[in-house]
């Protein structure tokens, strides 16, 4: 396990042991060809699994260094292995003082030649997009620019860039069982996906993803499921001229699931649909920068997103503006075995008491099939004697009407759209006992003709 | 000899071959590029063919008859009038109805790989597919 050292076009070719340039072939000195990042076996010395590789980002002349592909290429060693990897540093200036330069691995043609990352590797550029692997033209069809299906690597602040292809059939990268910290994406047309998967059963986590989509929206997705693989995004955000209506954020299939936590994205970008394949799940925490939620699921799409104008009632969220909020419910797969759920608590801190347990709603005044049957309260709440009590509100058919509310939402319009007031209520058949939390979920079975077929809740229980 | 393309602050390129980059390049606001080309390292993985539908098992029937190709497509069509088997399995998809999810073919379907795998054996010997036809079908 030792540093070794790159300096591409040095004069003479080191053993790869110093970062000093070498002053004769085979004497102490960096190597001098970045040929040893994808695959070539130096010449003198030798990479070792356990080696900690430093590339300086410019030449020995002081040029950026880009390498032009003519085939698929390869980063990284096959000698690294699961308990002794090899690390590659793209160096900002740790060792090379001053040094702050770019490795890119360009494609100039519309055609194959992927970057490809070994397992057991793991990738990191000291400044951010000082690794780059760039499409230059402004159409690509369908071509794989990045693969690391492989799995098993880190890599950190690298740049997968075919921003400037916004005609054709576009581009993908494809994920597999690795972490992505500061993945920098230009994305213009997409194939398929942006983060395709395409082994079965992995996790693929991204840090920080920066996507910027430079094209207008079309048939991709941002992220795409295949069999029983997991996406998990931690921070970033999805920006640009394609962050807008008409772009996917999930699609696919196979039972794959999506969990997107503070990941930024517009409110006009669709997350995803259920009838998009057969996903298993998809959550997004934080979208508008507070501490909003939305989930997909079989049944539909349940969002509180406080930037898109939802009507809200009584609940706040705990900030310093007691932002109102809401859930937005679009039972777009809804179905009797597979309803749309929302999960609701609300601790009972009065004395015990048996309560009305009320939950509001607001409903598109034009959404058909919305009755007692097809959406309904079920919960349980722990009674003076320590017992979970549980209830639901769902008729046996036929289902009536729901109860009409004069509840005071701060509108009854969304959009174009417009909102009738009403809400669903049970009497507790006992006393709640204090301090003890009220577990509720309501159901929605009716499913959505259309998009303008929603309701609105408000999660702020009310115990009465 | 090194090639260096060299952009000005304008965004203006040129291409040159030298020993070394012209000075005014390494100064501020132009930026400075040695093009290098390398051989693919002997023992580079093959990441294999990537699959069409991003390892999606399940595709709508448009999506698998894109993924046969159209030289098998209009093959199987031709054959159909000729064979009761194969009318039988190309009819045996047209009636298939599509799922909520709007997909109608599963990959992983027993009756999907055998009927795949029959009818390549027919393809490769008509010299209309090659041999890993099938396979690829079946890998997506």
């Amino acid at each position: 396990m030792a540093d070794k050292y790159i300096i591409h076009g040095a004069a003479f070719y080191g053993d790869g042991t110093s970062s000093a340039e070498a002053t004769s072939d085979g004497g102490v000195g960096a190597w001098n060809n970045i040929d040893i990042f994808s695959g070539a076996t130096p010449t003198y010395g030798s990479l070792n699994a356990g080696d900690v590789v430093y590339i300086r980002s410019k030449t020995s002349g002081g040029a950026d260094i880009t390498v032009t592909l003519s085939a698929a290429i390869t980063l990284g060693s096959a000698s690294a292995t699961l308990t002794n990897r090899i690390t590659w540093i793209i160096d900002g200036g740790t060792v090379w003082s001053g040094i702050n330069g770019v490795l890119t691995y360009l494609n100039p043609a519309d055609a194959q030649r992927t970057v490809n990352l070994r397992i057991h590797n793991d990738y990191i550029a000291e400044k951010q997009d000082a690794l780059a692997v760039v499409f230059s033209l402004t159409g690509g069809n369908q071509l794989t620019m990045f693969n690391a299906a492989a799995g098993g690597s880190y890599v950190k602040n690298i740049m997968i860039d075919w921003g400037v292809a916004v005609l054709s059939n576009g581009c993908r990268a494809t994920f597999g069982a690795s972490t992505f910290e500061n993945l920098h994406v230009k994305a213009g047309r997409i194939a398929v996906a942006i983060f395709a998967m395409d082994n079965s059963g992995f996790q693929a986590t991204f840090i920080n993803p920066n996507v910027e989509l430079f094209a207008t929206p079309g048939a991709g997705a941002i992220f795409y499921t295949a069999s029983y693989t997991s996406h998990l995004v931690v921070g970033g955000r999805i920006s640009g001229i394609g962050a807008t209506s008409g772009q996917t954020i999930v699609a696919g299939g196979d039972n794959g699931t999506v969990e997107l936590i503070g990941v930024a994205y517009p409110n006009t970008m669709t997350l995803s649909s259920p009838r998009a394949g057969s996903i298993g799940r998809t959550t997004a925490y934080g979208a508008d920068g507070k501490s909003s939620s939305a989930q997909i699921t079989r049944g539909g799409l349940l969002d509180s997103r406080t930037d898109d104008n939802y009507p809200t009632l009584s609940a706040v969220l705990p900030d310093s503006a007691s932002t109102p909020w809401s859930w937005k419910l679009y039972p777009e797969g809804a179905t009797k075995p597979a309803p749309l759920p929302v999960s609701i608590s609300k601790i009972y801190t009065d004395t015990a008491a048996a309560k009305t347990i009320t939950v509001e709603l607001l409903v598109a005044n034009a959404f058909a099939g919305i009755d007692t049957q097809s959406v309904w309260l079920s919960g349980s709440y722990i009674n003076t004697s320590g017992q979970t009590v549980v209830f639901d509100t769902r008729a046996n058919a036929p289902g009536t009407a729901l109860a009409t509310s004069t509840a005071a939402w701060s509108a009854t319009t969304y959009g174009a759209i417009s909102l009738l007031k009403r809400k669903i209520s049970i009497t507790t058949p006992s006393a709640i006992k204090q301090d003890t939390q009220v577990t509720l979920r309501l159901s929605v079975a009716a499913k959505s003709a259309s998009a303008n077929d929603l309701l609105f809740t408000c999660p702020d229980v009310q115990l009465t | 000899m090194p090639l260096f393309r060299a952009t000005s602050p304008q965004g203006d390129a040129t291409e040159y071959q030298a020993a070394h980059p012209e000075a005014v390049h390494l100064t501020a606001g132009w930026k400075l590029e040695e093009l290098v080309t390398v051989e693919p390292a002997p023992d580079a993985p093959d990441p294999g063919p990537q699959p069409m539908y991003g390892g999606r098992r399940r595709l709508s029937k448009l999506e698998f008859i894109e993924l046969m190709g159209d030289a098998a497509y209009v093959t199987i069509l031709q054959l159909a009038k000729a064979s009761i088997e194969v009318e039988a399995w190309v009819k045996k998809m047209e009636l298939t109805t599509a799922d909520s999810d709007g997909t109608s073919i599963d990959l992983d379907d027993p009756r999907t790989q055998a009927g795949v795998a029959s009818i390549g054996t027919v393809l490769l010997g008509m010299g209309v597919v090659p041999a890993d036809w099938a396979e690829g079908v079946l890998n997506g």
